[in-house]
């Protein structure tokens, strides 16, 4: 756009001719598509692309400024079709990592970790949600939280689903349990991490950041070789374990209800005045 | 009624909008940016579209880009307008061509 960066100045100073909540909702619209045509006019196609747009402009102001300063009825926005798939994916894996401490499921270990598995896909496609919502200023910030989410939930879904076919508790698997602890701490901080950025940043709810958080922020309790899980507290520490991932659970489920079916208010236009 | 047909099953935003009626129009109605968003708006008052949140990857395209799709109202009013139009076409096809 920067080539025609004064003509496109003029069309912008032009739209004072439409009425104010029109110009404040579609202006910068506006001047991005005269941009993006005379970017692609070639030659003379510059000038014409041009005359139109100033035709255009006359005749449609003069129709809004005749319909009146109104205010723009939907000015809503619904999730995409992409967002909406992501969602869902969030809210089924929260509701299968909750769904795990229902007493009497009888749950092999091949389901229990096909479980777990699901739960991880499902906080991968929330994460890429949320981070798809944030504004451009936010992106750098955003990101820096949900790449290592990613991967830590990447990692973890790997350890799920080779721990299917090794020893399972009580019998021991020095080999292989501490880098499981290992995959599990990153889990949970990352997931902590991300829920505390999410809250700040603003495109999804307080209340169901904080839930992620705080459930991740107890869920660490319970891994092993961390000591928590032994000593005198060992029960109450299981039960906040209990607590944390029943509440890292309905975190992704709020968190994906809200990318799949939360309409936002348009957010005001930056540039247009 | 070029602009929600344009739209049609994608979530398009402005520009894109702008490209397919001409295409669909063979090049016979080319909008400019003021009649586009002022359909727009019309639409969106009457509820026939909505906003995405469809947001292109910053280093591909325009952030700021906002991108529409029918709702499930304009869907409707759109295969009406399909099949008026159809119907239209139907009944003036035999005699209409031949006089030409």
């Amino acid at each position: 756009m920067a080539p025609h960066r004064t003509s496109l100045r003029l069309y912008r100073a032009l739209l004072r001719l439409y009425p104010a909540s029109f110009r404040d909702r579609f202006g910068d619209e506006m001047v991005q598509l005269l941009g993006d045509q005379l970017r692609d006019a070639r030659g003379d196609g510059v000038g014409g692309t041009w005359a139109a747009a100033i035709r255009d402009l006359v005749v449609t102001a003069a129709s809004e400024r005749l319909r009146g300063d109104r205010p723009i009825a939907r000015s809503v926005v619904a999730p995409s079709r992409v967002n909406r798939l992501l969602g869902l994916t969030g809210i089924a894996g929260g509701f299968l990592l909750a769904a795990a401490l229902i007493p009497g499921i009888p749950w092999s270990p091949v389901i229990f970790n096909l479980r777990l598995v699901l739960f991880e896909l499902g906080a991968i496609a929330v994460i890429l949600a949320i981070h798809r919502l944030q504004p451009v200023r936010w992106r750098r910030p955003s990101l820096l939280v949900s790449v290592p989410a990613i991967g830590a939930n990447a990692w973890h879904l790997v350890m799920s689903v080779l721990f299917v076919n090794r020893p399972q508790p009580p019998e021991p698997d020095p080999a292989f349990r501490p880098w499981y602890a290992l995959a599990a701490t990153a889990l949970w901080l990352t997931t902590a991490a991300f829920g505390l950025v999410a809250l700040r940043l603003g495109v999804v709810s307080r209340r169901s950041a904080l839930v992620l958080t705080t459930g991740a922020a107890l869920a660490i309790t319970g891994v092993g070789g961390l000591g928590f899980t032994t000593g005198p507290n060992a029960e109450l520490i299981s039960n906040l374990t209990v607590v944390g991932v029943v509440m890292v659970g309905l975190g992704w489920m709020l968190l994906g209800i809200e990318v799949a079916f939360r309409r936002r208010p348009v957010a005001p236009a930056a540039g247009a005045s | 009624m070029h602009v929600l047909l344009a739209i049609g099953p994608e979530e398009r935003h402005g520009y894109a909008i702008m490209g397919e009626v001409a295409r669909i129009t063979g090049g016979a109605v080319r909008l400019g940016p003021g009649a586009i968003y002022t359909t727009i708006r019309r639409l969106l008052d009457d509820g026939l579209i909505e906003e995405s949140d469809e947001r292109p990857d910053p280093e591909l395209d325009d952030q700021r880009r906002r991108y529409y799709r029918l709702t499930g109202v304009g869907r409707s009013v759109a295969a009406a307008e399909v099949r008026r139009l159809e119907s239209i076409v139907a009944a003036a096809r035999p005699w209409a061509l031949e006089a030409t």
